[in-house]
């Protein structure tokens, strides 16, 4: 009897090794089971990241935000419209632009706003509460022309989000 | 067997509840740890490469700004001045020591800025230096070790900026991210042109451009661009000064190649070292980001000097004998100062060399700063003896002085800034001279090649040549091997070490001689010293014009050349900014409309009131004391606003002891010779009845003087040597065809001197310089010994020997010769 105890008793231990070996075995070549909340605030920082990344490869912020600024044009609508053309017309966007300077004489940095506001296709857009939003935030060198602002740093927000 | 199986049952129930509790545990661990590395690996993926694109763009924006600043400040004025507050002014725009500090600074700002800005995923960014090897495109060895550097002025040149960032994310957990990070441009420029067409007025040249890691750069014509310049061409010469071409079609062949056509027609030369040909060009990209870089098509500018003295030359002795004297083999003495403007002329005491053959050209300087120039030269005439001289760098110009060009030094230039072609402003020229010296060591050595030739780093820093002359302030005297030249004007009156010695305003007595007591009161001249003891060895005195006779006793005493120029010397011995001395020559200039009458200012003890005047002759004066040479060119300009009548003319006047060797300043001593002019009855080269005898002879007068007067003694001898056009106007001036030369010789008088008469001293005659007179020349204060290495050994009444194999260095007739190799 004790020696049949002992015997089950090592069975059933190596068959719940087995069982759980065969499975962790398993899980290593399975794709990882996701919830529909991570893949999609996950695309959405990958969408912003890839799109702000596309815009500075392409100069946008020197023809849109610098140019704009030194002309006194109406940059953040054009800037709005290139985010709408962009961007699927579900996501809701919010971007600021700030540039940051540095003080020499006191060795800090300050950040300056530049937009109002209104780079964003809702109208309400701070009064709302998107539960599936991402923001991400970039900082951008500007390199191109004009000559005159080569060098100054950009720092970027930009929200995006489903909508409805 | 029952009972048995439901045991068997129940373990078995057991068993798989446990299992898929622990499987329930481990998926949750699963799924867990899953989640934290999607979102983790999410943020450090973009959030990193973010950054290191951003480093990337603030490593090209400092770039751009170091390249730019050190290519043009004043046209990127805009970009570049931003960047002061790093301490990257325009006055060390040339500086890339500067630019890479600000740089630096810059992207300390940046990373703080980085840090603020991405501050949720607690970041740590910083950047280390490494170095990056950028051989293999420039086909030379150069690395980028100090985050910037430029290699620019070849036909392969490169911008580039390197450095290591290093970034950890604390709050996402992730560390040790590090990346290389290299921009820059590369340029290749291929010197032969690919068609031109002097008909269509038209060249074609291939240039290949690459960026940061020999990425292909396609976007050139889009969103960079491209300037190519080429040597302007006035009066059927190259000026010197780079302009503009005019492009008419770029075409982007792949591969960073590009075909560009531009207008003019641009000839083609060939380097004569390695026989290759190039079309001489100048060509600046700058790609999108703002990196400049300049590349030009040769990298070195080559030539010859060739020598033109006799090895043999022919005099007649006193006896009216043909002699012919042949120069010593060892010839270190023949040594040419020798200036090339950046207007691509050439000169030696300021006239301008001749070239062989006559169209024989030069590619202009880089558009460049002068730090980045080198030459070298052979020593004994062959390419494999080519080594790096010394030279200096002075800042000349063409001012127009009474109706005719003369060239005038006025300065040495910061060595930071950019050569300078030409400026006109007015009537008015401006360019730079590089001096530098050509040794003719031996007789036999006729050639010598010459390259000019730059460094390609930006990091090139300012040369310091070591040299044996130096200039002492409160001595106001430039000191030489061999001698010191004190200078002597309004600003420092007396010479040093005189002035306890007695002045009188009794003209009968010896101590009021100018000469003897050695106060000038502002009268310009230079008292020649022993450079070690500072025993005077005597005065030169530059020009001189009528006498002053005063009546003591029963006889009458003539006091020489009355008046003389008046004003003050500017001496130019260094780089002013960096304190450097001028190696190979310091220089005074001496610029006046003022005579003093130095008599008249010392019977009133200085008072110009009647004693300095302004209606008799304006006088210019340069003066060099130059390193490793015995001679002192003095080239003078007189212009006379009046005519004036004045018993004598003195073009120039050394007094004093002959012989360098003499140590005390009332020694007797030696010999007097001089040569005549082709005058009267004389030969060209008589010694006339010289040489002479100072025990023999207390004073000497000689007429139809030529182009040397010299005095020596046991050891060593002084020789003024004149340049011959002068002498010829002189006595094409001259109505009376009667110049003289006087050495009043140191038997029992302690005032030697050998001086040259424009219109000779008479009691009783006086002469009349009319107004307008104007002439030019030069004379060469020369220093020989009588043996040694470079001397003939003639000693004793053939001593004047020694130097004369040596004055055709100074006459035009034998000027150097710039030859195409």
């Amino acid at each position: 009897m004790r020696r049949h105890g002992q015997a089950r008793l090592i069975e059933m231990l190596l068959a719940a090794l087995m069982v759980v070996v065969a499975i962790v075995f398993t899980m290593q070549f399975t794709r990882p089971i996701k919830s529909i909340y991570i893949r999609e605030t996950s695309d959405l920082r990958r969408l912003a990241y890839n799109l702000l990344d596309n815009y500075a490869k392409a100069g946008v912020y020197e023809s849109i935000i610098v140019n704009g600024n030194l002309s006194g044009a109406d940059w953040e609508s054009q800037m709005r419209l290139m985010l709408s053309m962009s961007l699927p017309p579900e996501i809701v966007f919010y971007m600021e632009v700030y540039e940051i300077r540095f003080d020499s004489a006191t060795g800090s940095i300050y950040f300056e706003r530049l937009d109002h506001g209104r780079i964003t296709n809702l109208s309400n857009f701070s009064s709302i509460s998107l539960l599936d939003a991402e923001t991400v935030t970039f900082t951008y060198v500007v390199v191109g022309r004009p000559d005159r602002v080569r060098g100054t740093v950009l720092y970027i927000t930009l929200t995006l989000g489903f909508g409805g | 067997m029952r009972r048995m199986r439901r045991k068997g049952q129940m373990l078995v129930a057991t068993a798989l509840i446990i299992t898929l509790v622990m499987m329930t545990i481990v998926i949750s661990i699963y799924e867990a740890h899953v989640f934290f590395l999607q979102t983790r690996s999410l943020v450090v993926r973009e959030t990193v490469a973010s950054i290191t694109s951003d480093f990337k763009r603030a490593t090209a924006a400092v770039l751009a700004v170091a390249t730019r600043a050190y290519y043009n400040y004043s046209r990127f004025y805009p970009l570049v001045s931003r960047f002061s507050n790093f301490g990257l002014y325009y006055s060390s725009r040339h500086n890339f020591t500067v630019a890479r500090i600000a740089a630096q600074q810059y992207l300390q700002y940046w990373m703080a800025a980085e840090s603020e800005a991405y501050a949720s995923y607690g970041p740590q960014i910083k950047y280390e230096l490494a170095r990056l090897n950028i051989s293999k495109y420039l086909g030379r060895k150069r690395y980028v070790y100090n985050l910037v550097a430029g290699y620019w002025y070849y036909p392969t040149a490169a911008s580039v900026a390197y450095a290591k960032l290093k970034v950890n994310l604390t709050n996402a957990g992730f560390y040790g991210w590090e990346s290389d990070v290299v921009v820059g441009v590369f340029l290749k420029v291929f010197p032969q042109p690919v068609a031109s067409s002097l008909t269509d007025n038209y060249t074609v040249i291939r240039i290949n451009v690459k960026v940061d890691d020999n990425r292909s750069y396609s976007e050139l014509a889009t969103k960079g661009w491209v300037e190519i310049y080429y040597p302007e061409r006035k009066g059927g010469r190259w000026t010197g000064k780079w302009v503009k071409a005019e492009i008419e079609d770029i075409r982007y062949e792949g591969f960073g190649n590009y075909t560009i056509k531009f207008k003019p027609y641009v000839v083609t030369l060939r380097d004569p070292i390695s026989g290759k040909t190039f079309v001489p060009l100048l060509v600046v990209v700058s790609d999108h980001r703002g990196i400049i870089v300049e590349a030009l098509t040769y990298n070195k500018i080559v030539f010859k000097i060739a020598k033109n003295t006799p090895d043999t030359l022919v005099y007649y002795d006193s006896w009216g004998i043909r002699r012919t004297v042949t120069k010593p083999y060892l010839t270190p003495q023949e040594k040419y100062t020798v200036e090339f403007s950046s207007d691509l002329n050439f000169y030696w005491l300021n006239i301008q060399l001749g070239r062989d053959p006559p169209d024989f050209e030069l590619p202009p300087l880089p558009y460049m700063p002068i730090k980045q120039i080198n030459i070298n030269a052979s020593t004994d005439g062959t390419l494999a003896s080519v080594k790096e001289i010394p030279f200096q760098v002075e800042n000349w110009t063409r001012a127009v002085w009474h109706g005719v060009y003369v060239w005038l030094p006025y300065g040495l230039p910061d060595p930071t800034i950019d050569i300078v072609p030409y400026i006109v402003q007015g009537d008015k020229y401006f360019n730079m001279r590089f001096v530098f010296q050509v040794p003719f060591p031996r007789r036999d050595i006729r050639e010598q090649w010459v390259i000019i030739w730059w460094n390609d780093s930006l990091d090139a820093t300012i040369k310091s040549f070591p040299t044996q002359i130096w200039y002492d302030d409160t001595k106001r005297e430039v000191f030489h091997p061999l001698f010191g030249i004190e200078f002597l004007d309004t600003t420092h009156q007396r010479a040093w070490g005189y002035e306890s010695v007695p002045i009188s305003t009794d003209p009968c007595v010896s101590a009021f001689d100018p000469d003897y007591n050695l106060m000038y009161w502002g009268v310009a001249a230079f008292v020649v010293r022993n450079p070690v003891s500072g025993t005077v060895y005597g005065i030169y005195n530059l020009h001189g014009f009528d006498s002053y006779i005063v009546r003591c006793g029963t006889h009458y005493v003539a006091y020489l050349a009355r008046y003389r120029p008046y004003g003050e010397w500017k001496i130019y011995t260094n780089y002013s900014r960096y304190g450097i001395t001028a190696p190979i020559r310091i220089y005074a200039v001496l610029n006046t409309t003022l005579v003093g009458d130095i008599y008249g200012l010392t019977l009133d003890s200085g008072d110009t009131t009647g004693n300095v005047r302004s209606d008799y002759y304006d006088f210019l004066a340069i003066v060099e004391i130059i390193n490793g040479t015995n001679y002192i060119p003095i080239i003078s300009y007189v212009y006379w606003k009046d005519g004036k009548w004045g018993r004598g003319y003195w073009v120039s006047q050394s007094s004093g002891a002959a012989s360098t060797g003499i140590p005390g300043w009332q020694s007797t001593f030696g010999w007097f010779m001089y040569l005549t002019h082709a005058s009267g009855w004389y030969l060209e080269n008589s010694t006339d009845d010289t040489p002479v005898s100072s025990y023999l002879y207390r004073t000497y007068e000689g007429y139809y003087p030529g182009i040397m007067i010299s005095q020596w003694g046991d050891d060593s001898g002084k020789s003024l040597i004149y340049s011959e056009s002068a002498i010829d106007y002189w006595y094409a001036l001259n109505p009376y065809d009667n110049l003289k030369t006087a050495s009043y010789m140191c038997g029992g008088t302690p005032l030697c001197s050998a001086d040259l008469q424009l219109y000779p001293f008479e009691w009783r005659n006086q002469y009349f310089v009319p107004r307008g007179t104007y002439f030019s020349y030069w004379t060469a204060y020369f220093v020989y010994n009588l043996t040694g290495t470079g001397w003939l050994g003639d000693t004793g009444s053939r001593g004047w020997r020694n130097s004369y194999v040596y004055a055709p260095m100074f006459l035009e007739k034998y000027a150097p010769v710039v030859k195409e190799p």
